[in-house]
């Protein structure tokens, strides 16, 4: 009988899948060691192999850099360290209030966590880790044997910053805007990274829900890879908010690719980052977003707010663009598919640690900030 | 100097910090017991077995929580015991190296000194310059006389203020876009309190509505990458007209041609101000054949103008100005389309992209 349920279920989540991390194909090729040249740090994402991809809006470059990393160190349950800024800081010489977390990414491999961290104070860029030992390291950039990958140059401006990186297993897709456009792009860089091989830009078309119209040019600030029915897509996160939905076969350079909104989260959300998983047979989407409404229409004590959604949104094939579905109905929930997640409440920085879990940083109501292993809600 | 230490290392504490030229890059120097020494390997010594014996920390004062060792490399020669912070110290910081032997501690206090005070960072120049702009603005460039500290925080310090002096509330699209060396920041107005319908608009209304009067605030506490504060707030008083939802037509634009032989400049007036940014980079001057003209394009005032002065004196012929399509107006509306627009309904085919004159 167990088995039988078990089948239903899988049966169900069977159109969803995420995007597999298999160990094994090539992730890099024709790399040289050496220190790469990076003009700044926008985005960090983790490949299979313990291969680090860092984007380089400025630049206009994408690295990817092998860590050697690969020794799995796994964490403890209901591992909690407050006050990481401080501890992470003081390894570097400087105060919490001198540095800055501006990026967090777990390698799979290891489960080790990398912090992009600035040092305030000289304008550095470093990468800091944690292990599940609670060790505190540095990853140098110093002959580390890596590629670096133009950027594709699209017909809009040039990139001025990276929004966000998703691995998609044949590609690399990352988003970006610009300083002095309004602008929308994607760069999609195929896999092996070849520093021969710099990929296709391409702009997206969004039916922004809220204002039932079409637009080009509202920059992704998060992505997340996704396939239905052997098909593959990206799904985009926007500010004020929808979800939507990005066929990736056939693409062509320079084109506009049309978007389905699938989900209306409401107005005043910036979203940050989303990760996905399967819990008890259903897949679900994890994201947490920067309310900067919050003075004015708080959901709780902070202005970090994590929400869960039901994958089966993204297979949507009827409610979609003016059709999609609201999160809320004025301010009450219109939908039970996507819900505030209260325990990740505060979560500045997230990242999948395993099937199970997430790693977070999260703000604390008392000020300073805690890295904590949650169980995947 | 490192080598004199060395050589002193016997003969004073057993433990101190020297310092380089640049008083936050230092080693720190330990005088391990001679019967000690050997248990740690000549020359580079790894963290682990180099922190048994010498550490180096931040000093915070009244810190509840254990002093955390600072990265470096350590080095052991005879029984001098080195070691080298990775990182710059972070000026004003005290920090302290403690010598282990045995139950014994030694420590020395350093403090990194505080750096000369250097001319405070400020605001050198807001663009648009313009005091009357659209109620539909989309952005502000902000430029500053140094390198900014680069940090979200920033959102919290600039400001825009209606005419009784309330703060219009979160009025940006929280993305910091600085150009490379930190000296220019655009500021987006949030596109969500611009385009109409816009789920954000409707809840928290406009930014900016027509026919007021507002005041971009740059507050003293924003900081530059040195961690000074600003030399001062800058305030930029601002008019706002009606929406501009239309692009850019050229055909509203009017060119004021010089004359033939000399290197008097070409003015070019457009109706309302347009870009700073994208005014420099987005036109060019072409001659008969296509061939680009060089010469040196400045703005006018207000950015509702602009001059170009060519490298040689004009020549007789036809020229015309080309405009790229990435020229936009304070709204964001470029030739091709405008920013707040339906893709279902077309464009208008085919819009001029530039203007032809004649040198005679």
């Amino acid at each position: 009988m167990r088995f039988r349920s078990f089948a239903v279920l899988a049966l169900l989540s069977a159109p969803f899948a995420i995007t597999p991390f298999a160990n094994g194909a090539e992730v890099m090729r024709n790399a040289t060691v050496g220190t790469p040249k990076l003009k700044a740090f926008n985005a960090i994402r983790f490949a299979p192999d313990g291969v680090l991809l860092i984007a380089d809006g400025p630049g206009g470059k994408l690295f990817a850099i092998e860590t050697g990393d690969t020794k799995l160190k796994p964490w403890t349950a209901n591992t909690k360290i407050e006050n990481i800024d401080a501890k992470l800081a003081a390894r570097i010489g400087a105060k919490a209030e001198g540095i800055e977390i501006r990026a967090l990414a777990v390698n799979p491999a290891s489960q080790t966590a990398y912090f992009l961290v600035n040092k305030l104070d000289d304008k550095k860029s470093l990468l800091l880790t944690l292990d599940g030992k609670g060790e505190i390291g540095e990853f140098a950039l110093e002959n580390v044997k890596h590629v670096a990958i133009p950027l594709p140059k699209g017909e809009t401006a040039p990139v001025s910053r990276v929004t966000d990186i998703a691995w998609m297993g044949d590609r690399v897709l990352i988003g970006a805007t610009a300083s002095e456009e309004f602008a929308s792009k994607v760069c999609s860089i195929p896999v092996p990274l070849d520093p021969k091989q710099s990929g296709l830009a391409f702009s997206a078309e969004t039916y922004h829900i809220s204002h039932r119209k079409w637009e080009t040019r509202a920059p992704m600030t998060s992505l997340l890879p996704y396939e239905s029915n052997g098909k593959k897509y990206v799904v985009g996160a926007f500010g004020c908010t929808p979800v939507v939905r990005y066929p990736l076969d056939d693409v062509q350079a320079g084109a506009k690719v049309k978007g389905e909104s699938v989900l209306e989260l409401g107005s005043g959300n910036q979203p940050r980052s989303m990760i996905a998983y399967e819990k008890n047979g259903t897949s679900y989407v994890l994201m947490n977003t920067f309310r900067f409404h919050h003075k004015a229409r708080p959901f709780g004590w902070s202005p970090y707010v994590t929400f869960r959604m039901d994958m089966g949104l993204l297979g949507e094939t009827e409610k979609l663009n003016d059709k999609a579905i609201y999160r809320l109905a004025g301010t009450k929930p219109a939908t039970d598919k996507v819900a505030i997640v209260e325990p990740f409440e505060g979560t500045v920085h997230l990242d999948k640690l395993d099937k199970e879990r997430a790693l977070v940083v999260q703000e604390r109501k008392e000020g300073g900030l805690a890295l904590a292993v949650l169980p995947l809600p | 100097m490192l080598h004199f230490v060395l050589l002193t290392c016997y003969l004073s504490s057993p433990v101190h910090v020297v310092s380089s030229s640049d008083p936050c890059i230092v080693t720190v120097v330990a005088r391990l017991p001679a019967s000690e020494a050997h248990n740690l390997p000549s020359g580079r010594v790894n963290a682990t077995n180099g922190q048994k014996w010498l550490s180096f920390v931040l000093a915070i004062p009244d810190s509840k929580t254990e002093a955390i060792p600072i990265f470096g490399t350590y080095e052991r020669k005879g029984t001098c015991l080195t070691f080298s912070p990775r990182y710059r110290l972070v000026a004003g910081e005290t920090y302290r190296a403690i010598l282990s032997v045995g139950s014994r501690e030694v420590c020395f206090d350093y403090l990194a000194p505080k750096r000369t005070p250097a001319p405070r960072a400020m605001v050198t120049a807001v663009y648009p310059s313009a005091e009357k702009l659209p109620a539909n603005l989309l952005k502000f460039y902000v430029h500053f006389s140094k390198p900014m500290r680069e940090t979200p925080a920033i959102f919290e310090h600039i400001r825009i203020k209606n005419e009784k002096g309330e703060v219009v509330e979160d009025p940006w699209r929280r993305t910091e876009l600085w150009n490379e060396d930190a000296t220019r920041l655009t500021l987006w107005i949030h596109p969500g309190r611009i385009k109409e319908g816009v789920n954000l608009r409707e809840e928290f209304g406009p930014v900016l509505k027509p026919g007021q009067k507002y005041t971009l605030e740059v507050s003293d506490q924003l900081q530059d990458s040195s961690g000074n504060r600003i030399a001062a707030v800058f305030k930029k008083a601002f008019q706002t007209t009606d929406a501009i939802q239309t692009p850019i037509a050229l055909s509203e634009w009017q060119l004021m041609t010089p004359k033939l032989s000399t290197r008097r400049p070409l003015q070019i007036l457009f109706p309302y101000p347009l870009d700073h940014a994208l005014l420099g980079q987005a036109i060019t001057v072409r001659d008969e054949n296509d061939q680009p003209v060089m010469g040196h394009l400045a703005l006018g005032e207000g950015e509702q103008s602009c001059l170009f002065v060519p490298e040689r004196p004009w020549q007789k012929g036809a020229y015309r100005v080309k405009v790229a399509d990435r020229l936009e107006d304070l709204a964001g509306n470029s030739i091709s389309r405008p920013f707040d627009r339906n893709l279902d309904v077309p464009l208008p085919q085919n819009p001029k992209r530039s203007l032809s004159f004649q040198i005679e």
